[in-house]
């Protein structure tokens, strides 16, 4: 599969390339908040795809749910593994660490990014220092894209799809919005995120809830 | 798909979640970590004795424990549904409507930046003594160890420096024990011809009249801010509610066990007649001088590492005030900036130019720093505070008075949603207008001054200028009013949850 230069089909995709500098492919926020938004995304993408849905109980999968990739697969095997409905703040936690890899592995599939080796040091016998895995984008024209066509999305005022309406407002629960959309204006953005706030499936609501942790994680952090 | 999975007799997302959450000793220690028993039991203790002139100090602080203990069984049952529960201003919000709850945020940012400031003022006036009369023979004026203090707890605010908390809190365990070690030196040695006559009579509430109530209850008060930060936690805990109650409950009888034991111990050792002379002449150190030799020297020393927590905890606590009101819009949007280290740091920036230029003010005018900066400010946050306090228990009766989404509350006993509300908003409603009604004598002034008219009426400032962004954002930006501490079961996002076919069959 080759990288493309619209937005990349699968909403968590298109969320990890806007949640990572194009260049270095460095999360563009703290890792705690990276986790909890890419935990946010796979989520979303379930939601798109029909395989899951959020209402006042928590996060439930139907039974119709078919994964097409491991990304996909895990997330849905943890939720359906559970014997009772959680809600989607947890799934933010416990998902985002253990997907955000999965999905980065997914892009370098699709040639977007490649798998920079783990720097390790050895220190004596079996132990090491050593970094985590990273992926460096091949080419930023690729990885910029979807930052670069929300962009022209918001600031043509142009009608705008539910897929980029959640991604969107994604982008504003996690505070990524003063990186990814600098110079977008607030109307444009409040007629997007009064948009969003009408998506079926709980997006909604997970929105409201990425929104949350991200607030609960910042407030707690310790400094 | 591995449907057998489905089958497991336990969960695997809890005990992830759970092996990666706080427990009751980790909320604790953070809880602990923001508050300063040396600073409270040598600077806030002794000054009420001066101030107050009563020795009733002990009585006062056991009250006022009570009464925030009351005040935590409502407030911790709301927490479980507030979003943002570490803010008043989310509860008041939920209870007493929008504008009152902008209102109260702008009052809670005003009232923690106070406290904030007025620590520079007693860290300078404390070190620049210490350090002209140590062996470095460094004379400086006190604003510029309050600057260097500033730029340092300005640089931290901004990174994440797991060290330093845990450095601070291992010194806030040993301020502990040398509280405690100075404290039985204190009892042991009772003042002179007493005879140890005074032990049980230093308890006792004599001489107590409304004006020393409300002056000790308002530094009892103070003594206590910091544990009502244990929600903060409440998504990162293993339990949402238990572990945040029983946190809380143990941090507020630690605290009110060594800082009864402080005062006790310097009406036992100095005596209930000279104890308010001495508290006069020679203030906190009238604390470090029950030990003797190198133990009082360690008590100096760590007054300052108290007081260095204390200005962390505060500018923290400011700092997250500044980044939720940026994040919902009520101030600049800037503000919800944060870095890779976790930290909103342009709130953080914000709160170290104003400690900067109010260390800066005071410099230039010659102000003095311990009365007209710690001691004013101190007590002026403290008592906005305070009133936020007696407001919230208000939003908490009104918040349970009916059913929500997700609220139902014949699920809650009647004590804590009714009755623990009702008894803390009248005591600490009326400790607040005894406050206002005593201010000069809580400023410490013999008659009357311009200080005490104005200080209190920052209150007011800052409710009207809450009041009027309320009305401008009701007017003007109708989607940022209505998501102002939204609450977490109601709004668009439950509407549609709630429409949404529930069709969810398990594997």
């Amino acid at each position: 599969m080759r990288p493309t230069l619209q937005i990349p089909r699968l909403f968590a995709d298109a969320f990890y390339l806007l949640a990572h500098d194009d260049v270095t492919g460095r999360p563009r926020q703290a890792p705690r908040l990276t986790h909890l938004s890419m935990g946010a995304s796979v989520l979303a993408e379930l939601i798109f795809t029909e395989q899951a849905f959020i209402d006042a109980i928590g996060v439930g999968i139907y039974p119709s749910a078919q994964p097409t990739n491991v990304a996909q697969m895990t997330a849905v095997e943890e939720i359906a593994a559970e014997r009772t409905r959680r809600r989607a703040r947890d799934w933010l936690r416990h998902l985002g660490p253990v997907v955000t890899p999965l999905v980065a592995q997914r892009l370098e599939r699709e040639g977007y990014h490649r798998l920079i080796a783990p720097t390790r040091i050895r220190l004596f016998g079996p132990y090491f220092i050593a970094t985590a895995p990273r992926w460096q984008p091949d080419n930023s024209a690729y990885t910029s894209a979807t930052m670069a066509h929300l962009n022209r999305l918001l600031d043509a005022e142009w009608s705008i799809g539910p897929h980029e309406q959640a991604l969107v407002a994604l982008v504003y629960a996690t505070g990524l919005n003063r990186r990814v959309f600098p110079y977008a204006r607030a109307w444009a953005v409040n007629r997007v995120l009064e948009q969003a706030s009408f998506l079926g499936g709980g997006l909604p609501q997970l929105f409201d809830d990425t929104r949350a942790s991200v607030a609960s994680a910042v407030a707690a952090a310790t400094h | 798909m591995r449907h057998t999975q489905v089958h497991q007799s336990h969960s695997r997302v809890s005990e992830a979640l759970a092996a990666d959450s706080l427990g009751v000793r980790s909320v604790l220690g953070f809880v602990l970590s923001g508050v300063a028993p040396l600073l409270v039991a040598a600077g806030l203790i002794t000054s009420a004795f001066a101030v107050t002139g009563m020795t009733a100090i002990p009585f006062m602080l056991l009250v006022t424990a009570v009464m925030l203990t009351v005040f935590f069984v409502g407030y911790l049952s709301m927490a479980r549904y507030v979003n943002n529960a570490g803010a008043f201003y989310s509860y008041i919000a939920l209870g007493l409507g929008r504008p009152l709850g902008i209102a109260g945020a702008i009052v809670a940012w005003f009232g923690y930046n106070m406290l904030q400031v007025a620590l520079y003022g007693i860290f300078g006036a404390t070190i620049a003594p210490m350090l002209g009369d140590s062996f470095l023979h460094w004379h400086q004026p006190w604003w510029l160890w309050s600057l260097v203090i500033a730029a340092v707890t300005g640089l931290l605010g901004t990174r994440e420096v797991r060290w330093t908390s845990k450095i601070l809190g291992s010194l806030i365990a040993i301020e502990v024990l040398v509280i405690l070690a100075l404290s039985l030196n204190g009892l042991v040695h009772p003042a002179a011809g007493s005879g140890g006559a005074h032990l049980f009579t230093a308890l006792s509430p004599r001489g107590l009249t409304t004006s020393a109530i409300a002056v000790c209850g308002a530094v009892a008060v103070l003594c206590f801010i910091g544990a009502e930060t244990a929600p903060v936690y409440k998504e990162e805990a293993k339990s949402a509610t238990k572990t945040i109650t029983r946190a809380t409950l143990i941090a507020v009888s630690l605290m009110t066990l060594v800082y009864l034991l402080a005062p006790w111990a310097l009406i036992v050792h100095y005596g209930p007649d000279q104890v308010v002379d001495t508290a006069r002449r020679i203030g906190p150190g009238m604390l470090f001088a029950l030990g003797n030799g190198w133990l009082s020297t360690v008590a100096q020393w760590l007054f300052l590492t108290s007081t260095f927590a204390a200005m962390m905890a505060f500018h923290n606590a400011a700092t997250r005030y500044t980044y939720t009101l940026g994040r919902e819009r009520v101030m600049f949007g800037v503000f919800d900036k944060t870095n890779k280290a976790l930290a909103p740091y342009v709130a953080s920036l914000l709160q170290t130019a104003i400690a900067v230029a109010v260390i800066a003010l005071y410099a230039v005018q010659g102000w003095d720093p311990m009365v007209q900066l710690f001691f004013w400010m101190g007590q002026t946050g403290g008592f906005l505070i305070l009133i936020l306090l007696a407001i919230t228990s208000i939003a908490v009766l009104l918040f349970f008075r009916r059913d929500r989404p997700g609220v139902f509350i014949r699920q809650m006993p009647t004590w804590r949603r009714v009755h623990a509300p009702i008894v803390s908003a009248i005591g600490l409603g009326w400790l607040a207008f005894e406050v206002w009604r005593n201010y000069s004598a809580l400023l410490g002034e013999q008659v009357p001054t311009r200080a005490s008219q104005l200080l209190p009426g920052f209150v007011l400032l800052a409710a009207v200028i809450g009041l009027l962004r309320s009305a401008w954002l009701y007017t003007f930006r109708r989607p940022v009013y209505e998501a102002v501490a939204r609450d977490k079961a109601s709004g668009p996002a439950a509407a549609t949850a709630g429409l949404h076919p529930a069709t969810e069959v398990g594997y």
